[in-house]
């Protein structure tokens, strides 16, 4: 009943607008009270600080600032050119260079927003400049964006690796085949779409020059330095993720230095962004621990598994029941608000219905990624709303993020389907 | 005199927010430091582990209140951006300020009591290198108390409908 009391509370502090960490507080205060008196107000300090000094939470603040640092320089226009001489003449080449760079900015950095806000400032308007369809780029942007969380470096896959008590290691692994698979998708839409409609395609020819390829290649070489410090260096088992970021930070500072774009202004910008941004996840962290230990406590899990067990359900029923849950609330919720409150709850039925960890939260990330392009409320969609030219209404966007939302979704079932898409790279380590 | 003490407040917030840059900093340089050591000097730095762990405490919390001050917390506040009335939205405002503001000053009571048993015991911290436990919990008692009084001065701000009490902008106005 207390917790009852508390989600209540909670939903109701979520509608009124209170910040979603303050809101936590105010469930484990109601929770704690409800559920053992004012004594149990004395575990928070000791939780918080718990939290909050987590060595592995370490890698959150160096990954959002890997991505702050390669954003703020300026480095991402080089690689936007870059690709642009690579791909050659493609059908939809416009649009094939979108979904590249979506994967090659997923794999240096893990914000959604900030690659929907990015791609749909720069590859957005002059792809629409030369003819290209506005709904359908925009789908590709959100579709794209949805990658950065699933590729690593991500820091929702640190979170869901240390509130599960999974290796963190193991799920930043598992995350890069769907995330191919995924921009192979993108890819086969597009030429499927424009095999039935030429007319979608762009018209016009680029006015820009396109240099030679070799040269091309030659400039996306210092980009190699940060994808082998994160991606390489956890996949070869040299370094932990939080290594594997603090490398990844420095290679960044390198691409800078290569490009001529190392700066004390842009060092300091990214410091600051970086810092603001995951003091706002981590405080909303330093809440997990009292949560779960207060679920725990209330036997709310315990009787969750009792009453899944007893409805005696097919396996796969039992996980798409577990996948719908995050994917309706992601419309309405934040990202990681549900990571706190569905984690704790989702752990011990792994377990029960022998849910392979990797291939569970590998589909329940790219669930949550789908949250964040999945109208009314997923933020990519405001941010892409805000970044992209003044022709492209949110009610473009909105219709667009759906044929997306559905590929996202059909990786989904192919990850389950072929669970070695999330297993295999993993075994490798 | 209450301009005296929000200026003084905001300028808190901002040297908390340098400092915490600056944390962040050190966690790089640390994190780095530590893996070239251990992998090209084969000389492990076994404090470095805790001591990013104390930095990345510290940096949260002596943040926090910077975090308040440039609105980066995130709400979902969809009801409030629906809202056209400007003194529907100052309502909102005020009114998810003020609950803020309950919760927080209670988180900054219920810390504030554990920060002073541990001063009185004298607890370190479970680690191979461990601190005293109300070095960290200072920070955590700071964090909440300085955001709590952001969210007042909001919440005073919104209701009282000047911009006597705190600089912080209503955002949502915007819409």
């Amino acid at each position: 009943m207390p917790i009852a009391i508390g989600f209540g509370a909670l939903a109701l502090l979520f509608i009124i607008g209170v910040p979603v960490f303050a809101a936590f507080f105010g469930f484990n205060i109601i929770a704690a009270l409800g559920l053992m008196g004012p004594q149990g107000l004395s575990i928070f300090a000791a939780s918080i600080l718990d939290t909050s000094m987590t060595s592995e939470l370490v890698s959150v603040p160096l990954f959002i600032l890997l991505g702050e640092l390669l954003f703020r320089s300026g480095c991402i226009t080089i690689l936007f050119d870059a690709v642009d001489d690579i791909v050659g003449r493609i059908r939809g080449r416009q649009y094939v260079i979108v979904v590249l760079i979506s994967v090659l900015l997923g794999a240096l950095s893990g914000s959604a927003v900030a690659v929907a806000a990015m791609l749909g400032k720069t590859v957005m308007s002059e792809a629409m400049e030369r003819g290209g369809d506005k709904r359908l780029l925009a789908g590709l942007v959100l579709g794209g964006a949805c990658l950065a969380p699933i590729i690593p470096p991500s820091f929702l896959i640190v979170l869901i690796g240390m509130l599960s008590g999974t290796s963190i290691s193991a799920l930043l692994a598992a995350g890069v085949l769907p995330g191919l698979v995924a921009g192979l998708l993108f890819f086969a839409y597009v030429q499927f779409l424009l095999g039935r409609d030429p007319s979608r395609d762009m018209t016009s020819s680029p006015d820009k020059l396109r240099g030679p390829m070799w040269k091309a290649v030659i400039s996306l070489l210092p980009f190699s330095i940060v994808i082998f410090a994160v991606l390489g260096l956890i996949l070869l088992g040299i370094a932990t993720p939080n290594e594997a970021a603090a490398c990844g930070v420095f290679g960044a500072l390198a691409v800078a230095a290569i490009y001529g774009k190392l700066s004390v202004r842009m060092i300091l910008d990214s410091l600051k962004g970086a810092i603001l941004m995951s003091a706002m996840i981590l405080l909303i962290m330093a809440a997990s621990k009292v949560l779960t230990q207060l679920l725990a406590f209330s036997g709310l899990t315990r009787d969750l598994v009792a009453f899944l067990t007893a409805l005696d359900m097919p396996t796969v029923m039992v996980l798409i029941l577990l996948m719908i849950i995050p994917f309706v609330l992601c419309m309405f919720l934040d990202q990681i608000a549900l990571l706190l409150i569905l984690i704790p709850i989702y752990t011990p039925l792994l377990d029960t219905f022998g849910f392979d960890p990797l291939v569970f939260w590998t589909l329940f990330l790219l669930n949550l990624t789908l949250g964040a392009i999945t109208p009314p409320f997923g933020y990519a969609l405001f941010a892409l709303g805000s970044a992209s030219p003044r022709e492209v209404s949110l009610r473009d966007i909105y219709g667009a993020s759906w044929p997306f939302i559905g590929l996202i979704l059909l990786t989904l079932v192919l990850v389950w389907a072929v669970p070695g898409l999330a297993t295999w790279l993993p075994s490798q380590l | 005199m209450l301009r005296s003490l929000g200026l003084f407040h905001d300028r808190l917030s901002e040297l908390g927010l340098w400092l915490g840059m600056m944390a962040l900093a050190a966690l790089a340089t640390l994190s780095f430091a530590g893996t070239m050591s251990r992998y090209l000097l084969s000389t492990p730095l076994g404090w470095v582990p805790d001591w990013t762990g104390y930095t990345l405490a510290a940096s949260i919390f002596i943040t926090a209140p910077a975090v308040t001050k440039h609105g980066q917390h995130v709400a979902m506040d969809f009801i409030a951006a629906a809202a056209t009335s400007r003194t529907v939205v100052r309502f909102l405002t005020g009114i998810a300020a003020a609950m803020t503001f309950i919760v927080l000053a209670t988180m900054t009571w219920i810390v504030t009591d554990s920060l002073l048993a541990a001063f009185r015991s004298g607890t370190g911290t479970a680690a191979g290198y461990p601190i005293p436990r109300w070095w960290l919990l200072s920070f955590i008692t700071y964090g909440f108390g300085s955001s709590a009084v952001h969210f007042l001065r909001t919440a005073l701000t919104a209701f009282l409908g000047k911009e006597k009490f705190s600089d912080l902008h209503i955002s949502r106005e915007a819409n």
